[in-house]
């Protein structure tokens, strides 16, 4: 198997996780019970096992994405430049990488 | 059909590639946190008491965040998949395959917009 | 012939006259360290079978006509050495092409593709020669240079996921030119490029595999080219809703 392929596979898993957030968001309106029970289910085995999958996922698609990203800007868009091709390429890690931290330590409650 | 795919691959492009750009750097901390430190309990679970949960979904950045972690990996997933459906042998059911992965990623987006509008 | 050693070729044989489908033949011949796997296809021809065919003219990776599988990749014959491979070669016709026989391809609608991009410098009024010449900065060269490099040797088209499976898709060393063109300074024709690129054929159908651009034997890197042509065309289509265009 090519890795365009498995670059393509990570789709079934990035439309399910979304569909996952969207499944715990939608709980989170309903209510302090309906959060309690679906962050009890995300326990479950195969919850974390999906969510490990989707982090080997997540990765993959970001090593593989953001070294194509780079050469699929034109030498100009309108009167914008962009970036020489490894400054853009560390700027997406950049970017990544500080979302991440940012969004975890919010999520995890080591902030705000 | 094919018509109408064809106008619309310019959208359905740009909403794939937010998905696949900023998607990714939404998701991560969100699986990282939500899917695998706190059910593991690596993160203790108060960080996720419902109080502080809705507090923090409820404020205006908080929902534009889930937004685009909910609805941006559906349009990265869907058009992956769909290239996935015609690299193995499937030029042909493409105009059905497409509409329906477009179509659930729609409305799950529809979902995630009255998921944190409601909050 | 002190050093020589024996390989086995399993080349892919088609008459239209005489065979249903493509059959394979295996030929056993004495090889030079030095050669490429042209040169052993070349051999054979020459001293073992004359009803081989084949398509090469340059023997320096200038022509484009060499391209055939070998071992399941495509590849310039003449380029690649002999030696990067044991000693059994499989060698068949380029992948995505009807071939005509052996290992000789259609090459027909490739053309065809081609053509459809407008691959000239379209300008909105002709330049007097009075008026001298158009003329082009280094820097202005340096943003399209890459994309022109392009032999036509077909070797992208083999390798691409999405031309194997959409035959209206315009392809990477076709899109690679439309965008080539529309990256020129001299050129107007951009509106009318991102149109074909918008249509049947349309650049989107790109997955970004990549493939095209791996086995590019030029660096032309067409998959950069398909992508930034998408980036253009969808600038162009939201150009396009903002400020209608005028004309017909
Ligand atoms: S013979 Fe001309 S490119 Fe190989």
């Amino acid at each position: 198997m090519r890795l365009y392929t498995l670059f393509g596979a990570t789709g079934i898993v990035y439309l399910l996780v979304g569909f996952v957030a969207l499944r715990v968001v939608w709980n989170l309106g309903e209510g302090p019970e309906a959060w309690a029970a679906v962050l009890e289910q995300l326990e479950n085995p195969i919850y974390i096992a999906f969510h490990a999958l989707a982090l080997v996922s997540v990765v993959f698609v970001a090593v593989r994405f953001f070294r194509l990203f780079p050469k699929a800007q034109p030498a100009f868009i309108g009167p914008v430049v962009p970036p020489p091709r490894p400054i853009l390429h560390a700027m997406l890690y950049a970017a990544w990488i500080g979302i991440t931290v940012v969004l975890s330590a919010i999520l995890a409650g080591v902030i705000f | 059909m094919k018509d109408l795919l064809l106008r619309l691959e310019p959208v359905i492009w740009v909403l794939f590639g937010a998905g696949i750009l900023v998607g990714t750097m939404l998701i991560t901390g969100w699986i990282l946190i939500v899917g695998l430190a706190v059910p593991t309990g690596l993160v203790s679970a108060d960080a996720l008491a419902f109080g502080r949960a809705y507090g923090l979904a409820s404020h205006f950045v908080g929902r534009l965040v889930l937004l685009g972690l909910i609805a941006l990996p559906m349009w990265k997933g869907a058009h992956h998949m769909r290239h996935l459906s015609i690299d193995h042998g499937g030029a042909e059911r493409d105009a059905v395959v497409a509409p329906i992965l477009y179509g659930i990623a729609t409305i799950g987006s529809i979902a995630a917009i009255v998921a944190v509008a409601r909050l | 012939m002190s050093d020589a050693k024996t390989m086995k070729l399993v080349i892919t044989r088609f008459d239209p006259d005489v065979d249903a489908v493509p059959r394979t033949q295996e030929y056993e011949i004495p090889v030079q360290p030095d050669w490429k796997v042209l040169d052993a296809v070349n051999f054979i021809k020459d001293e073992v079978d004359g009803t081989l065919s084949h398509r090469w003219s340059c023997r320096m990776a200038v022509c484009g006509s060499c391209g055939m599988m070998v071992n399941g990749e495509p590849k310039l014959t003449c380029k690649v050495a002999l030696s990067d491979y044991g000693d059994e070669l499989l060698i068949e016709p380029l992948a995505n092409f009807p071939v005509v026989r052996d290992l000789v391809v259609e090459m027909e609608g490739f053309m065809d593709k081609f053509k459809s991009v407008k691959p000239w410098i379209i300008t909105a009024k002709e330049m007097a020669a009075e008026e001298g010449t158009n003329r082009q900065s280094p820097a202005e060269l340096e943003v399209f240079k890459q994309f022109s490099m392009c032999i036509n040797c077909m070797l992208c088209y083999s390798a691409c996921p999405v031309v194997a499976n959409e035959p209206e898709f315009l392809g990477p060393a076709a899109i690679a030119l439309g965008h080539r063109y529309n990256m020129d300074s001299r050129d107007e024709g951009q509106a009318e490029r991102n149109e074909i690129f918008r249509g049947e054929g349309t650049v989107f159908s790109c997955s970004y595999a990549n493939e095209c651009s791996e086995v590019c034997p030029k660096n032309v890197d067409p998959a950069a080219a398909v992508n930034q042509a998408k980036l253009n065309a969808v600038i162009d289509w939201a150009t396009g809703l903002v400020i209608p265009r005028k004309g017909p």
